[in-house]
């Protein structure tokens, strides 16, 4: 691309959003693609200049006369290029960068523990920001955070109340109940995606939901990339607000257990819930809670360049030469990735083996008890149990692995479908 | 004087469908 630069060439840039500085590093980037990058305030200066519509010798010869020696331009405008934030040069329509929807191609980043890289179904786009504002008003934060207390505070005053593996029983019949506790989960998981692109939009943003995976889990997943054109301290709203609801519907659940209303589904819905909520706090995953503590150490990238320097470790084993370059990563950071890549290997082999010798042995379990009901014949009860719960299994592996298929599918495409 | 661009991650909050264990 840069063979199409001269001196005379005007760079176009696509609308960028360009932060304050932390760090000594500046979060730049684009809402409408979700693409942000981190630059050091000579980049920002470089950036300006571009973004005046200078010819690129006069940009040289500014940026030269502020900081003593002039810029590597060509490979300054590539790497916007990469990240699709070059519209035009000299009025003629570049074509998008590589990287401006998806993850570089054999970016480990990309594919190991799952994640999509397309945007999904924007939410609420066409509903105003100041129609949702009232939502993080003061005296509803207040709410949000008693809910936070009352409901841990509840099952301590009540130990009674807190959820047992138990309460997933909500129906005598082990198929047609694991039918109806999945109906729960997908409805539960549906409300906390939409609570999320509700708080993201009262902040101006835009949330888009999709089907997507973490380890063995299927999961849904709001993308809120464009949370970076705001504050950091307004990002805590977005990302908490799926908790929140469910908490606020678990404290629902727990006063019609206390009014005797409801039967057994309150419970059954608090135990979904309080499943749900050690998978967000299991971190070695890019759950809710990742996003709450990478936000507050002001954290780049963690989960890649984790693997990043994973990937270095087991190449340094074989005495290869190191696969990714991390200097661009601060000290700061590479300090806390260290202990973080212990505790990522550690959960992820935890879940992986918890998997293996929990979750396999009862599915195979449930699946010959299926067996035997569907070996009965239509005409009895055990056969359309047995159905059901076939069906169940294929649909949620059949989705997992389609997920998996696509992400895969898309990481060696190195681009992205077009958002929705 | 070369200026590093560090691509940021994205941002995808998740939640687990509770059913499947």
């Amino acid at each position: 691309m840069s063979a199409l630069l001269t001196d005379d060439s005007i760079v176009d840039l696509h609308p960028l959003h360009i932060g304050t500085e932390e760090d000594g590093a500046v979060e730049v980037g684009r809402a409408d693609t979700g693409m942000f990058v981190a630059l050091p305030p000579e980049g920002v200066a470089l950036l300006r200049l571009l973004a005046d519509h200078l010819p690129m010798a006069e940009v040289r010869r500014r940026f030269g006369d502020s900081y003593g020696e002039p810029p590597d331009l060509d490979d300054f405008v590539a790497g916007l290029h990469e990240c699709g934030f070059i519209r035009a040069v000299d009025g003629v329509p570049w074509p998008e960068g590589d990287d401006e929807r998806g993850a570089t191609e054999a970016d480990p980043a990309a594919s190991p523990a799952g994640g999509t890289t397309m945007r999904g179904i924007a939410l609420l786009g066409g509903l105003g920001p100041e129609r949702l504002r009232w939502l993080l008003s003061r005296p509803l934060l207040l709410v949000f955070a008693g809910v936070w207390l009352a409901v841990p505070a509840l099952m301590l005053a009540d130990p009674s109340l807190a959820p047992r593996p138990s309460d997933a029983l909500l129906y005598h019949r082990v198929l047609p109940n694991a039918l109806l506790v999945a109906v729960i989960a997908w409805t539960l998981v549906m409300l906390h995606e939409f609570a999320h692109a509700l708080a993201a939009r009262a902040r101006g943003c835009t949330g888009r939901f999709s089907v997507g995976r973490r380890l063995v889990f299927l999961v849904g997943q709001t993308e809120l990339s464009d949370v970076r054109t705001i504050a950091r301290r307004q990002r805590y709203a977005p990302y908490l607000a799926g908790m929140t609801w469910d908490l606020i519907v678990v404290l629902g659940c727990l006063c019609c257990e206390l009014a005797a209303v409801g039967g057994q589904l309150p419970r059954t819905v608090t135990y979904t819930v309080a499943l749900t909520f050690i998978y967000q706090f299991s971190v070695f995953m890019r759950t809710d809670i990742y996003y709450v503590i990478v936000n507050a150490l002001r954290l780049g990238d963690l989960m890649g360049d984790t693997r990043r320097l994973l990937a270095n470790a087991v190449r340094g084993l074989r005495h290869s030469e190191p696969a990714y370059d991390l200097s661009g990563v601060p000290e700061r950071e590479m300090r806390i990735i260290r202990w973080y890549c212990v505790y990522y290997l550690l959960g992820s082999s935890t879940v992986i083996a918890g998997s293996l010798l929990l979750s396999v042995p009862a599915l195979v379990r449930m699946l010959r008890i299926a067996a035997d009901g569907m070996a009965s014949g239509p005409a009895a009860a055990g056969f359309w149990d047995g159905a059901g719960f076939v069906a169940l299994v294929a649909f949620q592996f059949g989705t997992l692995g389609y997920v998996g298929f696509r992400d895969h599918r898309r990481t060696r495409a190195g681009t992205a479908a077009t958002a929705v | 004087m070369k200026i590093q661009i560090r691509k940021l991650e994205r941002i995808e909050t998740t939640v687990a469908c509770a059913c499947g264990s």
